[in-house]
C-alpha cells in the first residue's frame, strides 16, 4: 500500500514537471509551442495565447493541464499538424513492442545462459560464453547496429536496410524487426549475463543449496530449482533500474534502422523543435520508466516473500 | 550388524595457507540403530567427517580411505547414485536450519521436493504427505506452516522442520550436526526428544555431532571424541563418561563446570602443521618419552578404542 502511494507520488511529481519546466524556458512560450517554422504576428499570437489559456493565473493554467493530461490531451503540434497525443500513440506501440520484445529475449537468454555459466567450471567454453558478453556489454547499441546493419543487411542482404512501413505484412515487418531486436536483445543480455553469472557464484556456496544436494537433488535440478530464483532477485532490480536506458538505447537503435517509432519522432521533433511532442514524448517516457518500476516491484514480491512482509 | 564402516578416512584441504588436514585417518563403525555421538572441540573435523559420508564436500577438497555402506563405497559412487542415498537412505540434519532452507519457497514446498525427487510422488500427494508429517513435528496448524516460508519460523521451528525433513523417508542413516546450537535449554531438550522419539520409531541410527557432552550422556549409545583430526577414543556412553581413558577425555571432563571447570593447559593445534608425534602431546600431562617423535595407532582395549601410547 504504501508502495503505491509512493509510486502515485511520483507520477505526480513527474506530470508537475513536466508543466512547470516549458513554463521556467527562457524565450516566448508561443515561439517555443509553435516552433520555428512560423512567422506570426503580434495579435495571434495574443488569441493563441488566449486560446491555450496563458494569460491565465498559473494556477489555473495547472488545474487545466492536469486535466488535459487526464483526458490525455497533450496538445497539438504545429509541426505535424495533429495532436500530439496522436502522434505519440501511432509511434508508441512499435517502440513498445521492440523494447517488450528484446527485455523478454534478452532476459530469458542473458539469464540462462549466465546461470549456466557461473554455475559450471570457469572451463573454455564458459569463458568464451564471457568474453563474447564482455565484448557486446562494452559495445554500445547505436555502434553495434551499425556494424551489425553493415553486415547483415549492407554485406550480406539478408534483410532489409530501410524501409519499414506499418502497414506491411507480418513477415515484413517481422523482416524489419528482426535486426534491432537482436541488437537490443543482445545487448541488454550481456548486462544480464554478467548480473546472473555473479549472482549464481555468489548463491552456489550458500548453505541452501548444499542442504538441496543432501536432500537427493541433481546438479541441474539445484540450479533451476533452487539457485536460480534466488539469483535472478538482483536482475530484476536492475532490470527495473535500467528501463530508462533500455529505452534511450532503443531509441538511437531505431534511427539507425530507420524504424517508425518514438526514435524516430524524437530525431524529427527535435530537428523541426518541436517542443509540445517532445513534451508529450518526455511525459509518456517517464510514465513508462515508473510502470516498469512498478511492475519488477510486483515480480519482485511474488518471488521474495520478505519483500512481500515489508509492504 | 553395523551400517556404516569407515576406514582409514583422511580428507584434507587445499587453501592459501596451505594444506589443511581436517581428518587424519578416522576408522570407526556405525551401528545399526545405535546413537553415536561424536565430539571434540571446534575446528577438530566432525563436520567434514559428516560432509563426507555424503560427499557434500567442496572442490577443495581431497578425500581418501573408504566409506562402506552395505557393499558400496560411498566415496567411489556417481553423482547420480549418491542422490538416490541423500535424503533417503542417509539423512542429514545441518547445525543452521534458517540458512539450510531456500528464503524463497514455502516450507511445505521444500518438504514436499523430497517425495518428489525420491518418490516420484504426484504433487498432490506429496503435499498431503508434507502436511502431515509438519503435523506430527508438532505444528499446531499444518496447513498454515505448509505456507509459511522460512523467515516468518523462528530457528527451532525451522529446525522442526528439517527433522521433519531427515526423517521423512524413513532414512537407515540419520546425521544429526549440531542439531540444537543454538536454541534455549528447553527447547534443547524438546528438540533431541523428538529426534530420538521418531529416531526409535523409525529403527534408525543416529550419527549425533555434539559439544554438548550432556546430550551425549543422556542420549548417546558410544561416544567417539575427536582431537586434531584424529578419534583418540571410541567408548560406550556410560564408559566413557563415568571412566574416560584418553588424557584428553580426561581433562575435557574435568573441564566442564559441573566437574572442576579446570581448563586444559595451552591451545588447539593448527590443522595445517599438526605437532609431531601424539597430536595431543604438547599439551598432555602424562606424555611419555615416545608421544613426541611417534604417533600412537589406534588400538582396542577393554571394549574401546584408543589412540594412546598409555595403554599399549
Ligand atoms: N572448505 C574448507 N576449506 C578449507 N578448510 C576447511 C574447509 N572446511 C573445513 N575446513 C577446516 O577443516 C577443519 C575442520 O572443520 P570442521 O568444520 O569439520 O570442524 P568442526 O569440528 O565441525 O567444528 P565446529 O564444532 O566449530 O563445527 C577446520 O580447521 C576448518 O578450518
Ligand atoms: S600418546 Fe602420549 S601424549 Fe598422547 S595422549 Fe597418550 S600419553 Fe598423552
Ligand atoms: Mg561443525
Amino acid at each position: 500500500m504504501k508502495k503505491i502511494a509512493r509510486y502515485l507520488l511520483a507520477l505526480f511529481i513527474i506530470i508537475s514537471i513536466n508543466f512547470f519546466i516549458p513554463r521556467l524556458m527562457p524565450g516566448d512560450p508561443i515561439t517555443n509551442l509553435m516552433g520555428e517554422d512560423y512567422i506570426v504576428s503580434q495579435e495571434s499570437i495574443d488569441a493563441l495565447k488566449a486560446e491555450l489559456g496563458l494569460d491565465k493565473p498559473l494556477l489555473v493554467q495547472y488545474v487545466t493541464y492536469w486535466g488535459d493530461v487526464i483526458r490525455l490531451d497533450l496538445g497539438h503540434s504545429f509541426h505535424f499538424h495533429t495532436e500530439v497525443s496522436q502522434i505519440i500513440a501511432s509511434k508508441l506501440f512499435w517502440t513498445t513492442a521492440l523494447v517488450g520484445l528484446s527485455i523478454l529475449f534478452g532476459t530469458l537468454f542473458g539469464a540462462i545462459l549466465g546461470a549456466l555459466s557461473g554455475w559450471g567450471k570457469n572451463d573454455p567454453k564458459n569463458k568464451t560464453l564471457t568474453t563474447f558478453f564482455l565484448w557486446i556489454y562494452c559495445t554500445p547499441p547505436f555502434f553495434l547496429s551499425l556494424v551489425v546493419l553493415y553486415v547483415f543487411a549492407f554485406k550480406i542482404g539478408i534483410f532489409p536496410l530501410r524501409g519499414f512501413y506499418e502497414t506491411g505484412t507480418f513477415t515484413d515487418i517481422a523482416k524489419h524487426f528482426f535486426l534491432p531486436v537482436l541488437v537490443l536483445s543482445l545487448s541488454l543480455a550481456s548486462r544480464n549475463y554478467m548480473i546472473m553469472r555473479g549472482s549464481i557464484i555468489q548463491e552456489k556456496g550458500k548453505l541452501y543449496i548444499l542442504y538441496a544436494r543432501a536432500k537427493g537433488l541433481l546438479n541441474r535440478g539445484i540450479l533451476f530449482r533452487h539457485a536460480f530464483k534466488n539469483a535472478s532477485l538482483p536482475l530484476i532490480t536492475l532490470v527495473a533500474l535500467d528501463i530508462g536506458f533500455i529505452i534511450s538505447g532503443a531509441l538511437f537503435v531505431e534511427i539507425v534502422f530507420s524504424m517508425n517509432g518514438m526514435g524516430t519522432l524524437i530525431f524529427d521533433a527535435l530537428l523541426a523543435r518541436d517542443y509540445p511532442v517532445l513534451q508529450g514524448i518526455f511525459l509518456i517516457i517517464t510514465i513508462m520508466v515508473v510502470v516498469a518500476n512498478f511492475l519488477a516491484d510486483i515480480v519482485y514480491g511474488i518471488i521474495d516473500p520478505r519483500v512481500r512482509e515489508q509492504r | 550388524m553395523s551400517c556404516l564402516h569407515i576406514k582409514h578416512l583422511t580428507v584434507t584441504f587445499e587453501t592459501l595457507m596451505g594444506t589443511v588436514v581436517a581428518v587424519d585417518d578416522v576408522s570407526f563403525d556405525h551401528e545399526s540403530k545405535e546413537t553415536l555421538a561424536l565430539v571434540g572441540e571446534t575446528g577438530c573435523g566432525k563436520s567434514v567427517i559428516a560432509s563426507s559420508i555424503l560427499k557434500l564436500l567442496p572442490d577443495n577438497a581431497n578425500l581418501s580411505g573408504e566409506i562402506l555402506y552395505g557393499d558400496k563405497d560411498l566415496l567411489r559412487l556417481s553423482e547420480r547414485e549418491l542422490a538416490d542415498i541423500r535424503g533417503q537412505e542417509i539423512s542429514i540434519i545441518f547445525q543452521n536450519p534458517t540458512l539450510a532452507l531456500n528464503p524463497v519457497y514455502r516450507i511445505g514446498d521444500q518438504i514436499s521436493e523430497l517425495f518428489r525427487v525420491h518418490k516420484r510422488a504426484s504433487s498432490k500427494k506429496s503435499k498431503a504427505y508434507a502436511t502431515s508429517l509438519l503435523g506430527r513435528m508438532g505444528f499446531k496448524d499444518p496447513e498454515h506452516a505448509f505456507h509459511m516460508y522460512p523467515s516468518q519460523f523462528s530457528e527451532g521451528m525451522n529446525q522442526r522442520v528439517l527433522i521433519a525433513l531427515a526423517l521423512a523417508l524413513h532414512p537407515k542413516i540419520i546425521i544429526a550436526d549440531e542439531p540444537t546450537k543454538g536454541l534455549d535449554d528447553q527447547l534443547k531438550e524438546e528438540i533431541l526428544k523428538e529426534l530420538m522419539k521418531i529416531k526409535e520409531e523409525k529403527e534408525s541410527s543416529l550419527f549425533l555431532i555434539t559439544h554438548d557432552f550432556d546430550a551425549a550422556r543422556n542420549i548417546a549409545d558410544r561416544v567417539a571424541l575427536m582431537y586434531c583430526g584424529q578419534i583418540v577414543e571410541i567408548a560406550l556412553s556410560p564408559d566413557f563418561f563415568d571412566e574416560p581413558f584418553h588424557p584428553y577425555a580426561r581433562g575435557l571432563l574435568k573441564s566442564l563446570p559441573s566437574h572442576d571447570f579446570a581448563p586444559i593447559p595451552g591451545a588447539s593445534p593448527s590443522m595445517i602443521s599438526p605437532p609431531e608425534g601424539c597430536r595431543f602431546h604438547p599439551r598432555c600431562a602424562e606424555r611419555l618419552e615416545v608421544c613426541s617423535h611417534e604417533m600412537p595407532e589406534p588400538i582396542k582395549k577393554s571394549g574401546r578404542i584408543i589412540r594412546c601410547f598409555l595403554y599399549r
